[in-house]
């Protein structure tokens, strides 16, 4: 009997200290750690809605890419033009290396709640419309359960759309049956209605302690940063502090700041006919050989089930209310003549991106025309240092838009 | 080693320091599954392999 007392009372404090530590780690994100957290894109972050606190700022607008965000040396990069947060405008970035249209449907609604500023902004890269669209692994490993919670349990998204969602992350979650379970376990709860209390309160409990352990990871990664997955640490982001002065975005000379990436381009690209970095160029030499010319030949963006996942997106951000600038990045058209991709494809692409955002009624930022400009890409398919200095201008400007 | 027993013998002897003892046991046995817990990574996702080449 003494022991079964003893056991309780530590229940309850032991219950008590989780709760406190909980409390703790989101406490930290959303104040010590909230300004570094907004242009930070390692894995972790992804995995927890109140790393993207910084939204409920109205200076503040939601970016959403895949791996371009990363920031290199770009000194055009959104990051180091918005002083790393000490600015009177920010980007909040969201997407890392693998990243689509459909997680991202997912993310904007888990963070629409969050969102003082209802505009976001969406970086389309043309690698993911190739005909198989996105990998049922790249998917999974992009799957953030914490952010599928918030999206089924918001009500703005309507049930028809959730259904559609939900029928894509199941047929792409075939690699991850835990998860698949668990998405089908949501469908039952919020779709048909087929309530299994037990399901209820396993889901719960699990989401509770997911909730605690996401924002834990955050916190460790942030206060450790040499710990995040996938070896996305390099001691270079990790040395980017916010900067001394504030940047007052109003006051940015773009022009100069293009000039300036032009020049920094010049400096890096000095190894290949290209304008690619030369370390860069260096490792897809050493990757591909030189047996790449042609090899592309057979391959086309024309049509993927990611335009119909683009679709999901957009759907979702018009239910949310929410105003979107698509950004059709161009590929590196030295490059990919080199490789043979045809001209026809890639021209067929931009034009689908254009019929999509103008059947939506969104903004497009489209920079297609620019595939063969020197130093706008950083390689054959990231935003480089003239890239950036466009796009920051654009965003700066669809933010300051009525 | 006497020491510790004596120690153990003298809790064991006293109500209240014996109720103290088992919590203390049982805190550090629920914390210590709390952070085994929070250091573990459930996900079932397969590894990402990043390929821009």
């Amino acid at each position: 009997m003494k022991r079964a007392a003893a056991a309780l009372l530590a229940l309850a404090l032991a219950l008590g200290c989780i709760w406190g530590s909980g409390r703790y780690f989101r406490g930290q994100l959303e104040g010590d750690l909230q300004r570094q957290l907004i242009y930070d894109t390692s894995l972790e972050k992804n995995y927890s809605p109140n790393a993207f606190s910084a939204l409920r700022d109205e200076r503040s607008i939601l970016v959403l890419g895949s791996s371009e965000l990363t920031l290199h040396e770009e000194s055009t990069h959104p990051q180091l033009v918005f002083g790393s947060g000490n600015s009177d405008f920010n980007t909040v970035l969201l997407g890392v290396p693998g990243t689509q249209s459909l997680n991202q449907a997912i993310n904007l609604a888990a963070l629409s709640d969050q969102m003082a500023n209802k505009k976001a902004v969406f970086i389309l890269s043309p690698q993911w419309f190739y005909k198989q669209g996105v990998y049922p692994e790249t998917f999974a490993s992009r799957f953030y359960p914490q952010m599928f919670d918030a999206f089924m349990k918001n009500e703005r998204v309507t049930d028809e759309t959730k259904k559609k969602i939900l029928r894509r992350c199941k047929e792409l979650l075939v690699k991850d049956p835990a998860r698949k379970e668990q998405v089908e376990t949501y469908e039952k709860i919020y779709l048909t209605g087929d309530l299994n209390p037990l399901d209820y309160l396993q889901l719960g409990v699990g989401n509770l302690f997911s909730g605690l352990q996401s924002d834990y990871n955050v916190w460790r990664t942030q206060t450790y940063p040499h710990q995040q997955a996938e070896h996305r640490y390099t001691p270079f982001i990790a040395s980017v502090k916010p900067s001394e002065t504030t940047v007052h975005a109003g006051e940015i000379d773009w022009e100069a700041l293009r000039q300036q990436g032009e020049e920094q381009g010049k400096e890096l690209c000095t190894n290949n006919a290209f304008y690619m970095e030369d370390g860069y160029y260096q490792q897809l030499i050493r990757a591909r050989g030189y047996t790449a010319r042609n090899s592309e030949r057979d391959s086309s963006f024309k049509v993927s089930p990611e335009y119909d996942d683009l679709w999901l997106f957009l759907q979702v951000a018009k239910e949310l209310g929410i105003e979107i600038l698509l950004v059709s990045v161009p590929v590196n058209g030295y490059w990919y003549d080199y490789t043979g991709f045809p001209q026809e494809d890639r021209k067929q692409y931009y034009q689908n991106i254009r019929n999509i955002a103008e059947q939506n009624g969104v903004q497009l930022a489209d920079y297609s025309d620019r595939e063969y400009e020197p130093y706008f890409l950083r390689d054959i398919m990231h935003l480089g240092w003239k890239g950036w200095a466009y796009l920051d201008e654009q965003i700066y400007r669809f933010y300051q838009a009525d | 080693m006497n020491r510790f027993t004596g120690f153990i013998r003298r809790i064991k002897g006293n109500p209240w320091l014996s109720f103290l003892g088992w919590t203390a046991f049982f805190f550090l046995l629920f914390i210590g599954i709390y952070i085994g817990l929070l250091c573990t990574d459930f996900s079932t996702a397969p590894q990402f392999l990043y390929n821009q080449f």
